[in-house]
Formats: C-alpha cells, sequence, structure tokens
C-alpha cells in the first residue's frame, strides 16, 4: 500500500488508508485498529515492535530528500562533502517561489539521457541559441568528479534584466557572473545562481518515459515579496522554455538507440567528459551489481 | 441525534473527509451504544474515533486512547 501518495501536512500519525494502521512520526507502529476483532485493537499476535515502518537513511539538501534505500552508502554528507563544499555559500536560507515555480515535464525518453543532456554545454550552441548569444560555449568549463556528480558551468551569468532578484547572502565574487549546474548521481539536477537555485529530480516513469520535477528557489520569502511575483514568474517561464527547448535532443536520442546499427556513439574528447563521468558511474554501477 | 441521523452525518463526513467531525460523531455513536449496552459496538466506534482523532491531531486523541486503555482495548 502507498500510505502518502500526496503532498500533506502529516498530524501525529501517518495513517494506512487500507486498514488504519497509525505509525508516528518516527515510523513506529502505534495502532491497529480493529486488528482483535471489532473494537479490540490489540491481539497476541500482533507485536507492533516488530512491525515499525522499514527506515532508510535520507538527507535533505536544496529541498531535495536524497534516500539511500538499502543502507550501505556513507552518509550523504561525507559521500558528497567535496560537492557540498564546493556550493558552501548556498547554504543558507532559500525559499521556494510559489506555485508559478513548479512545473513538471513529460519527457519520452530514459532518464538517463536527460542527466547525459544536463552535464555538458556542447549542445548549447545548437539547442539552446538564445542562451548561446550571451553565453557562448567557450564561456563554459566542465564541472566533474568521479562517481560522485558532473555539470557544466558558465562565466556569464547574466540576470532577468534590470530589474532583478536580490542575492543570496555574502556570495564571492566568483557568483558575480557564474553560475553552475550539476547533476548529482543518479537523477537529481541542480542549478545555482547567485539570486536563485533550482533543483529538477527525474522521475522514471518507464524505460522510455521520464517526468521532470523542477523547482525554482530564492533569496527572499515570496510570501513577503508580491511585488516580484511577475519577475518570478518570468524566471520560470524563461526556464521552462530553455528545458523545453531539450525534450526533442532527448527524445531523439532515445528513438535513435532503436536503430539496428546503433553502437553507443562517440564521446567529443573535449567536450564531452561531464557525460562520459555519468556514463562510467552507469556501468560502475551495474558491474558492481552484478 | 438519532441512529438514522448519526449514521446520515457519519457518511456525509466521510464524503467530506472532514476528519474533526469524524471524531465527534464516533464518539457520539460510542455514547449511544455504551448508553444501550452494546459494549462491543461502542468501542468499534471509539476506535474509529482514535483513529480519526489520531490522523488530524485532535485534542481528544490522548483522551479516548486513554479509555481505550483503561478497557484493555489499546
Amino acid at each position: 500500500m502507498i500510505l502518502v501518495d500526496e503532498p500533506k501536512n502529516i498530524k501525529r500519525v501517518i495513517r494506512c488508508p487500507y486498514h488504519s494502521w497509525c505509525y508516528d512520526l518516527n515510523g513506529d507502529l502505534k495502532t491497529t485498529p480493529h486488528v482483535g476483532g471489532p473494537g479490540q485493537n490489540t491481539h497476541e499476535g500482533i507485536c507492533p515492535e516488530d512491525l515499525s515502518l522499514f527506515k532508510m537513511k535520507s538527507y535533505v539538501w536544496h529541498d531535495v530528500v536524497f534516500v539511500n534505500i538499502d543502507g550501505k552508502a556513507d552518509p550523504f554528507e561525507v559521500v558528497n562533502k567535496e560537492l557540498m563544499e564546493r556550493w558552501s555559500e548556498f547554504k543558507q536560507p532559500s525559499y521556494h517561489g510559489g506555485e508559478k515555480s513548479s512545473f513538471k515535464l513529460n519527457v519520452n525518453t530514459n532518464w538517463k539521457l536527460a542527466v547525459e543532456n544536463y552535464c555538458e554545454s556542447y549542445h548549447l550552441p545548437w539547442v539552446h541559441p538564445g542562451l548561446n548569444s550571451y553565453s557562448r560555449l567557450e564561456d563554459h568549463y566542465h564541472i566533474e568528479e568521479p562517481n560522485l556528480y558532473s555539470g557544466q558551468g558558465t562565466l556569464v551569468y547574466q540576470q532577468l534584466r534590470n530589474e532583478t532578484f536580490p542575492d543570496f547572502d555574502g556570495l564571492s565574487d566568483k557568483w558575480d557572473t557564474g553560475a553552475e549546474y550539476i547533476a548529482v548521481y543518479p537523477n537529481v539536477l541542480l542549478g545555482a545562481h547567485r539570486d536563485h537555485l533550482f533543483s529538477i529530480v527525474l522521475e522514471p516513469l518507464a524505460k522510455d518515459k521520464t517526468q521532470e520535477h523542477i523547482e525554482l528557489y530564492y533569496s527572499e520569502d515570496p510570501a513577503a515579496t508580491p511585488e516580484r511575483e511577475s519577475l518570478r514568474q518570468e524566471n520560470a517561464t524563461l526556464w521552462k522554455s530553455v528545458f523545453e527547448e531539450d525534450i526533442f535532443v532527448v527524445e531523439g536520442m532515445q528513438r535513435g538507440r532503436l536503430g539496428e546499427h546503433f553502437d553507443g556513439g562517440r564521446f567529443s574528447p573535449a567536450m564531452d567528459s561531464p557525460t562520459h563521468n555519468f556514463h562510467h558511474w552507469v556501468a560502475s554501477q551495474i558491474s558492481s551489481n552484478g | 441525534m438519532c441512529v438514522d441521523s448519526l449514521h446520515d452525518a457519519l457518511i456525509a463526513a466521510h464524503s467530506d473527509n472532514d476528519q474533526h467531525q469524524l471524531v465527534s460523531l464516533y464518539q457520539q455513536a460510542y455514547q449511544q451504544m455504551r448508553k444501550n449496552g452494546h459494549i462491543e459496538a461502542s468501542f468499534f466506534y471509539l476506535t474509529n474515533a482514535y483513529v480519526f482523532a489520531l490522523d488530524c491531531g485532535h485534542g481528544d486523541a490522548d483522551d479516548i486512547a486513554a479509555i481505550l486503555k483503561q478497557e484493555n482495548r489499546l
């Protein structure tokens, strides 16, 4: 059974909608209504202490819940120490931009191709000519950490227009015109700018279907700054249009893989190393698991 | 509230997913059954009141739990 299948505020318990067994917020089984017959909520054959929800390691970073299901991984903050240090300047309050700063894209592709597309800047001149007009290929650099993450950075990030969002506090000069886009393996894509952040969680729906969950964050509480709501909407619209420009690419790569002579293709030694970093991680995971 | 009215109110509260109302109505059902000597049925209803009280964070949850424990039902 799925205990919680939509966003909601949990009060004192998580209640299974099927037989109303209730678990407290630590996952311990709190009550088993009618388990011993109507009105009798205990039974000698049912030991609540043995029936807690399974506990899984989790860590919330940039409002994304990272979960280690098999429990074998080191703690998130240990595994991702370098990345967290890289973006330590953003370890400060951030605020979700509200309803218009949340959107989903349904894409007919395997989730891994969305990661691949996100990792590299090689495609920017052809797929995102609007971006490339100010953010040229040569203004980008690779980000790659074997077995952990990869992505790209730009040296010429421009804010929307004269009217801008306030910056996050205390950022170094690097972020005046810098921005970074990093895929945290396996399926989380993050973007960092002086004035906003975004996350994309790739939800694999089928081998060739992915839903992208996009959320945008700012340095200020949107409830306290209604005067910038239109600007937040404009920013969300801009990013949505950029992400939509990638859809034909990732769907085309998916379809192309069905070609009889598809052999995996070739990486550009100069431009594709962040993507290769991801491929290597995927291959390593498959080979290490069996 | 008569039995039929209580039944209708419970159905309506379930339909509306009004959990606070369900807590109140199931406690009323408990009292009615208790008064009429239907002890097993009464604790069936009180259990339901307890579950919905837990689920919605109702202030009566602990009091209901105390009754159920006292009666060795929890």
